[in-house]
């Protein structure tokens, strides 16, 4: 009984959710025109994408998890193409992908 | 027999250019390597040593030229590598840098500099492209709703798994 306690996760951190870890490179490198965005975003403690909830704006990067985990809002310097976006969870690494085009 | 004299008089020209190179006496020991490439073009030294003081004088291009040309005569020539790797470094050639600084971990896994180098070069790459996002006013957020985004799930082993039976 005494192990279960110290090994339970606290309940308490759990409720208040964290930024996670995340890098937006642009494509391609170099030259004046951006066609793309990619996020990568590091969500280590997510199982499935079930539990994902992610909405994109013309300018914002809005990601909410089920057990407010992880919360990100972000907004960038660019005009994204919201119906043209597209997201991978990568159940191995935990990596949350997600391919933003911009239009110009 | 006349071969093995003009391997003799390229590894004496070859010599002459280093001691040049050493005196920073650039354009002679360009002369000197270019000398011993002449006599014996297969040595893939040669063009490596003519590459490093190429560099020196900041002529890039024609450094990497050389740099390569050794390669292809020796392919395992590390230093030629990592002359070509500062050259294309110094033409904006990132990626291809960054390629040649792997080959001469490959070739010599040990190299502190070439660890050191790379690293900073993958820094570089990585940043170049970075954005970071930005604080906007209300008045300057766009007004459009936001769109709900599907999330595809990949590299799920156990669906890989059923899928393979
Ligand atoms: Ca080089």
């Amino acid at each position: 009984e005494h192990n279960e306690k110290v090994n339970r996760p606290d309940s308490h951190n759990e409720l208040k959710s964290q930024t996670p870890k995340y890098k937006i490179y642009r494509e391609p490198q170099q030259g004046e025109l951006v066609e793309f965005l990619v996020a990568e975003i590091e969500l280590p403690n997510i199982i499935s994408a079930n539990s994902l909830q992610l909405d994109i704006g013309e300018d914002r990067i809005l990601l909410n998890t089920r057990s407010q985990i992880y919360h990100l809002d972000i907004y960038l310097p660019y005009c994204l193409k919201q119906e043209e976006c597209g997201a991978q969870f990568d159940k191995k690494t935990k990596i949350l992908t997600i391919t933003m085009p911009v239009s110009n | 027999w006349e071969e093995e004299q003009r391997k003799v008089r390229a590894d004496w020209e070859k010599e002459r250019g280093n001691q040049f190179f050493k005196d920073n006496m650039l354009n002679e020991a360009i002369n000197c390597y270019t000398s011993a490439i002449q006599l014996d073009p297969i040595n893939a030294v040669y063009p490596a040593n003519r590459a490093m003081c190429l560099i020196k004088q900041e002529k890039y291009a024609a450094a990497e030229v050389d740099c390569t040309t050794s390669i292809e005569l020796d392919s395992k020539y590390t230093k030629a590598y990592h002359r070509r790797a500062t050259a294309r470094f110094k033409l904006g050639k990132f990626e291809e840098a960054r390629k040649d600084y792997e080959m001469v971990l490959k070739l010599e896994p040990s190299s502190k500099l070439a660890q050191s180098e790379l690293g900073k070069l993958e820094q570089l790459i990585e940043s170049r492209n970075l954005v970071f996002p930005v604080c906007k006013r209300e008045e300057e957020k766009s007004k459009k709703a936001l769109k709900r985004i599907l999330i595809e799930e990949i590299n799920d082993e156990s669906v890989e798994k059923d899928q393979v039976k």
